[in-house]
């Protein structure tokens, strides 16, 4: 019984409380003062900021309240694909020398025509790895639990999970959390069976792969004569860049895995990511960290809340190369009613997130 | 320790070779004691021999201990469930993280850290990175596959240095297009990642673009192939003219959690003496072997603590090379052959593919070291050997053929009947050369 109490204490808790469920003034307050330091600090040293900035004759000093925000231009991915056609690798939006320590992220596979790279400094990954702790603890994953990584090897999600990368000063999420991580590679879902493989010796609580995936990783399961009972299994995080599944579908694989199914959208352009608390009404994005708005692309201007426009993001805490007002082409809807999880930091529900079939 | 140095850790890398062996047998005896008296596996493995690790003093009283292989590994795993087979000297608390082999000979196995491990194995990859060259603040493109257990492991000793990284791809010609766009962006100066395969797909990639490799790939000062297919001396040389000004081969085993890597001498590999023991036994008795003589070699890890290996059997053929290396580092050199399944008995003697290719490779009419072996009896009383000749250099068959068969003679020690034939006529399966044509299983 003790240890169920225990138990029960822990799937209520929150990795960082105060600044999880701090009121929403207070959140805005924190925002704009990021703001306006990050506006002065990269003003110089980013060129396309610089750009586009001076284009729209405006300064950071003229940035005087959150409001002001939607002065700012949008920077689009093809801002920086130009420049990178023209020879800079990071289209212009580095902020630092590129010989100090930086680490890069390279492109997706497959390559597209312009390829995307993402220099990430010691204290990006810093910052990365305790919003990353929060949101395992977010959906449920407590200390002595098992996490299965089944993401592609260069995803960032893979590299906050373990301190594989900057070992001794710094540790993952697994590390923070007590938990064991196994890894798998998640580039091609012809893989997924030595994943399998290795979950089924280790009974993992939670896996995290990309949404494309989970037909194949149903499949897997048949071939293998394996459930997700057999392997202990409690939830998987479906990860994406663009989409989340639709209502129908979340409800079909969570019904017949009989597991809860978590969506994450990871946006790398902007080293952001929100995702599903155990609600899952909304992927909660760290306000403390970002500025979301959901804007139109045309006019700039954000939309009311609960229509549907671009997901921009504003990062407030990246050295190497922080983007501002960075549209994306998600089309979400935000909602910044305090959560039933008692979290107060905006949910966003991409375009599908709620649909029925039949809906239209 | 300065930038310019040639050793990362002077003192331990040129130790003298007494006091590194005593360094060697007190951490011996200290991992013996612990996997007893700790790991479930090596308890019963040893108390059902007698041998109590008091008794363990010398090295000659190591040999008591019993030795094991992957396959009594894989028996443990499935008759237990345990993934570790029983092999875990510490709780799963305290395993921190779990490496999965790739599983070519069958199911995958795990290798688990704890915190300790993996500083101690961060420690020995930094000495090996540094004595291949890398130094703090170089550019490097690194490669995904964080799943595998020396790629895992070598993102940490990489930021020890410090170097710069690019992460891309993963080990395997399919993301081709992704190294290729970033090192002709980025320039970077040290390439991780370049196994033979990659290589090729490189310079397959040139050639597709119409640009001449070196033009692209010049900018790399150096290259660094992580355990893959050797790289035979005519590769080399073609990958040397891309302006590279150096490769370094390596290898290594994921039982027994163990690195091994060449110097800028390139004659056998170095394995550091304080992590590992290494000792060679007849392949089939496992009795020590005489000096000089080649055998299957076993493999102790000295320092991991999460899963460990005493006296594991690493089913591979190899020799201790004796003769202090050149480069001033005192710890002994391998230099691995074959896995012992493809070892052929020549007159009770053991002789390999890679040996003979090896001797071959030496000759300029058949310097491609392609041949094919008829293996027509399990035991045979001459080498009944294939072997391709380079007709536009060779100017007499027959003195080539006897010149052929004493190099073998002299190498191996075996007595060769050669057949001289042209590249083509060799045994093909699709497109690569069957080394060992088993006329045993044809008859049968």
């Amino acid at each position: 019984m003790e240890g169920e109490k225990i138990l029960e204490k822990m799937e209520k808790t929150f990795y960082n409380p105060i600044i999880e469920k701090l009121p929403r003034n207070k959140l805005k307050e924190i925002q704009f003062k990021k703001l306006s330091i990050k506006l002065r600090q990269i003003f110089e040293s980013s060129e396309l900021l610089h750009k586009k900035f001076s284009d729209a004759k405006i300064k950071p000093e003229d940035i005087k309240s959150l409001e002001d925000i939607k002065k700012i231009p949008l920077i689009s991915k093809s801002d920086v694909e130009r420049r990178v056609t023209d020879g800079d690798p990071f289209g212009g939006t580095l902020c630092v020398d590129f010989d100090s320590s930086i680490h890069v992220i390279g492109p997706k596979f497959p390559m597209a025509d312009v390829p995307m790279y993402k220099p990430i400094t010691f204290d990006d990954l810093q910052w990365l790895i305790n919003a990353f702790t929060r949101y395992w603890v977010m959906i449920g994953i407590n200390q002595g639990d098992r996490v299965l990584m089944n993401m592609p090897s260069t995803h960032i999600d893979q590299l906050l999970s373990t301190a594989t990368l900057i070992p001794k000063v710094t540790h993952g999420a697994s590390e923070r959390l007590k938990c064991l991580v196994l890894t798998n590679e998640g580039l091609l879902d012809l893989l997924i069976p030595r994943g399998l493989n290795t979950a089924n010796y280790f009974k993992p609580s939670t896996i995290f792969m990309p949404q494309s995936y989970i037909a194949t990783f149903e499949n897997a399961l048949n071939n293998l004569k394996l459930t997700p009972e057999n392997l202990q299994l409690k939830s998987i995080v479906l990860v994406d860049d663009k989409e989340s599944l639709s209502l129908t579908d979340r409800k079909k694989w969570s019904e017949k895995f009989g597991i809860n199914i978590y969506s994450r959208i990871s946006i790398i352009e902007n080293l952001f990511s929100a995702t599903d608390c155990k609600e899952i009404n909304g992927l909660h994005a760290w306000e403390d960290l970002y500025i979301v708005e959901s804007v139109d692309p045309e006019s700039g201007e954000p939309v009311s809340m609960g229509e549907t426009g671009k997901l921009t993001i504003t990062n407030l805490f990246a050295e190497a190369a922080p983007l501002i007002r960075f549209v994306t082409d998600v089309e979400v809807s935000l909602d910044d009613e305090v959560c039933e999880c008692g979290r107060t930091h905006i949910r966003i529900f991409p375009k599908k997130y709620e649909e029925m079939e039949g809906d239209d | 320790m300065s930038f310019s140095s040639e050793y990362f850790d002077t003192k331990i890398e040129t130790m003298p070779i007494n006091e590194l062996k005593e360094l060697q047998l007190k951490k011996l005896i200290n991992i013996t004691r612990h996997a007893y008296y700790l790991s479930p596996y090596y308890h019963k493995l040893m108390s059902d021999s007698g041998v109590a690790p008091e008794d363990i003093k010398s090295f000659d009283d190591f040999r008591k201990v019993p030795v094991f292989g992957k396959d009594d590994l894989r028996a443990e795993m499935a008759t237990t469930g345990d993934p570790h087979g029983g092999i875990l000297g510490c709780s799963m608390e305290e395993v921190c993280n779990t490496f999965a082999s790739t599983g070519t000979t069958g199911a995958p196995t795990f290798m688990a850290y704890t915190k300790n491990s993996k500083e101690e194995m961060a420690e020995a990859m930094v000495r090996y990175l540094w004595m291949c060259k890398a130094r703090p603040g170089m550019l490097t493109i690194f490669p995904g596959a964080s799943f595998h257990w020396y790629l895992g492991f070598s993102m940490n000793a990489l930021s020890y240095i410090p170097m710069r990284l690019i992460l891309i791809g993963i080990i395997h010609p399919v993301t081709i297009s992704l190294f290729y766009d970033a090192i002709q962006r980025f320039k970077p100066e040290y390439f991780i990642g370049g196994v033979l395969d990659i290589l090729l797909a490189l310079e397959d990639e040139c050639s597709k673009r119409n640009v001449e490799p070196s033009e692209v790939l010049s900018c790399m000062e150096y290259i660094y192939s992580p355990a893959g297919e050797y790289i035979t001396p005519e590769t080399r040389k073609k990958i040397m003219k891309w302006g590279i000004k150096d490769l370094f081969e390596t290898g290594g085993l994921g039982d027994g959690i163990e690195v091994i890597a060449e110097c800028s001498e390139h004659n056998g590999m170095h394995c550091w003496m304080d992590k590992w023991y290494i000792e060679l036994v007849d392949p089939e008795s496992k009795e020590p072997l005489g000096p000089g003589e080649r055998g299957e070699y076993l493999t102790t890890n000295l320092f991991s603590k999460g899963s460990m290996y005493v006296r594991f059997a690493t089913e591979d053929f190899a020799e201790i090379i004796p003769e202090r290396c050149n480069c001033g580092r005192t710890h002994n050199r391998l230099r691995v052959f074959d896995r012992v399944s493809w070892i052929l008995k020549v007159s009770n003697k053991n002789v390999t593919p890679t040996e003979i290719r090896l001797t071959l490779e030496k000759i300029p009419e058949t310097s491609l070291g392609a041949f094919t072996v008829m293996k027509y009896d399990e035991k045979m009383t001459s080498l009944k050997i294939k072997v391709a000749y380079n007709p536009e250099i060779t100017k007499d068959l027959k003195e080539l053929k006897e010149r052929v068969e004493s190099h073998l003679k002299e190498e191996l020690g075996v007595d060769p009947e050669v057949e001289l034939v042209k590249f083509e006529d060799l045994s093909f399966s699709f497109h690569k050369i069957q080394r060992v044509v088993d006329l045993t299983k044809e008859q049968a």
